[in-house]
């Protein structure tokens, strides 16, 4: 008889396990690149810590991840039978999900990290900022730029080499305001605007804001593309 | 639930061309069905459309009653298998049948591995490492295995040879008496498969041609075989397509039903008449459609 049926989830699931597999080897590679820069140049060379070192490597796997997103894993699911929705649902949950497990196992890092030889942790939110913060942050941008990818991804496929033109600019506008709601330097206009008439919690909820609205939008905009996309034979 | 698909007025245009014009049919639940078509004449659009790959332009494609485009409870009732080179996957057989598996509400798995080694598939192989002919094997296990309500087979079949495709042909008409299903079956290949079909679909520059029961079909035409003259008086005022000539003897199909006593005349002349191939009249079929849309 029928099995019992949430294809979301289960493409969910499944896109975790993938990614994390290839997000493996990134990892492997980033950790033993950082243990070779702090053994050669010591802690000053590389300044602040694993958890900073890795926020790079992090940013650009979840960009290509998701520029691969739609012409690998929709395709792949539509062709399984699977609705654009639920590979949609699965995909948004799926990123998600990797933001916060790349965080915990960047956390993790740093906490060996701080046990074997302590370092300075310093982010660009400040020194002296919570940990709690810290996490949520970073994993939001991490998952931004997943969008931006998959905002590329998705557009090429749905209307090719002008599609390409129009969501490259998007992904790009959504990276660059997003560095804007949450520059480190603290100079940039926006923050400048902000701190002159907004004490600095208010500013933070302006900046988890913007970055709720410009994510949703990014993520609004790839499901419409995708809802009803021709899939290439 | 009803499974008969119903396409009505279904059209599919790409920039300006129309691949697929006005196409109304209906596939009942349970038959097996050859899709025949010469090359372009809109086999796979019309296929990839009932897969919900692309939506139609014009009309519609209903199941149970139902749009099937994005139907989450439709969809995983069809499976497509269709010539691919699978290149971007890098996934082994087992792996990838296991993702089947997850997606398939009726997989059938020890089924799978009955078919796995009878066709002499390895399981270890990376999917972009098989060779054309075990893609297509891979692409019929995953089509027969999956016992989808409705499955369809786009010329899988050109990749394997004359074995393989023998053996898939007889796993078809065993597992479809075993589990009644719709098959859908599009070929050029038509003289090796026409003894499949119980209904066929003949689809010609993106429209109908016709959509009748097998043997209504063969019922037709006939061949009328034997010394030429006798073939020539007897074929006079009749509609014919390809004379064969050898010596003396001359094998002419006829495109008319023979009244009884145009048949015991043939047997007086001493002329032989016989069963007409698929394959004859599909070529005649869609020359004459040719003919008709120059004029």
């Amino acid at each position: 008889m029928k099995k019992i049926n949430r294809n979301d989830f289960k493409v969910a699931y499944d896109m975790i396990f993938v990614q994390l597999g290839w997000a493996a080897w990134m990892i492997s590679i980033a950790l033993v690149v950082y243990i070779g820069l702090r053994y050669f140049l010591g802690t000053d060379g590389i300044g602040s810590g694993f958890f900073s070192f890795i926020e790079n490597p992090y940013k650009i796997f979840m960009l290509v991840v998701g520029i691969l997103s739609v012409p690998s894993f929709l395709s792949y699911y539509v062709k399984l039978g699977v609705t654009r929705k639920h590979y949609f649902t699965g995909a948004a949950l799926s990123s998600a999900a990797l933001s916060l497990i790349f965080m915990i196992i960047a956390v993790i890092i740093t906490g060996v990290e701080q046990i074997i030889a302590a370092t300075d942790v310093e982010t660009f939110l400040g020194v002296n900022t919570s940990w709690m913060l810290i996490f949520f942050v970073f994993s939001l941008n991490i998952f931004i730029y997943y969008a931006a990818g998959w905002l590329i991804g998705a557009g090429y496929y749905r209307f090719g080499g002008w599609g390409l033109t129009f969501s490259i600019s998007g992904a790009l506008l959504l990276i660059f305001m997003m560095d804007l709601l949450w520059s480190g330097e603290l100079n940039t206009p926006l923050h400048r605007v902000l701190s002159i008439s907004a004490p600095e919690n208010l500013s933070l909820i302006l900046s988890f804001g913007g970055s709720f609205l410009l994510g949703g939008l990014a993520v609004w905009g790839i499901h419409r593309m995708t809802k009803r996309v021709r899939v290439k034979l | 639930m009803k499974k008969d698909v119903v396409l009505n007025h279904v059209t599919k245009t790409f920039g300006n061309v129309n691949a697929i014009e006005n196409v109304s049919l209906q596939f009942d639940e349970g038959k097996i069905y050859g899709l025949i078509g010469r090359n372009g004449a809109g086999k796979t659009t019309l296929l990839s459309l009932l897969a919900s790959f692309s939506e139609p332009s014009q009309g519609t494609i209903e199941m149970d009653g139902k749009p099937l485009f994005e139907n989450a409870d439709l969809m995983e009732q069809i499976t497509f298998v269709y010539e691919r080179d699978y290149q971007e996957n890098s996934e082994k057989v087992k792996e990838h049948l296991e993702a089947v598996e997850a997606y398939k509400p009726y997989y059938d798995k020890d089924y799978a591995m009955e078919l796995i080694k009878d066709f002499k598939l390895s399981l270890k192989t990376p999917l972009n490492q098989l060779s054309k002919g075990m893609k297509s094997v891979l692409n019929a296990i995953i089509g027969l295995a999956s016992r989808s309500p409705v499955t369809i087979f786009d010329e899988i079949y050109s990749g394997m040879d004359a074995p393989t495709r023998e053996l898939f042909y007889q796993k078809v008409i065993e597992d479809h008496a075993l589990h009644p299903r719709t098959m859908i079956l599009s070929t050029h290949l038509v003289s090796e498969m026409d003894y499949l079909f119980e209904e066929v679909v003949i689809l010609h520059k993106g429209k109908m041609l016709l959509k009748e029961p097998a043997d209504e079909l063969l019922d037709r035409g006939v061949s009328v075989t034997g010394a030429a003259e006798g073939v020539d008086r007897f074929i006079q005022g009749l509609k014919t397509i390809n004379t064969q000539t050898l010596g003396g003897t001359k094998s002419v199909m006829v495109i008319e039903q023979l009244t009884e006593e145009q048949r015991r005349n043939a047997r007086q002349e001493g002329l032989e008449i016989g069963p007409v191939s698929l394959q004859n009249l599909f070529i005649h079929l869609t020359k004459e459609g040719e003919h008709n849309e120059e004029n």
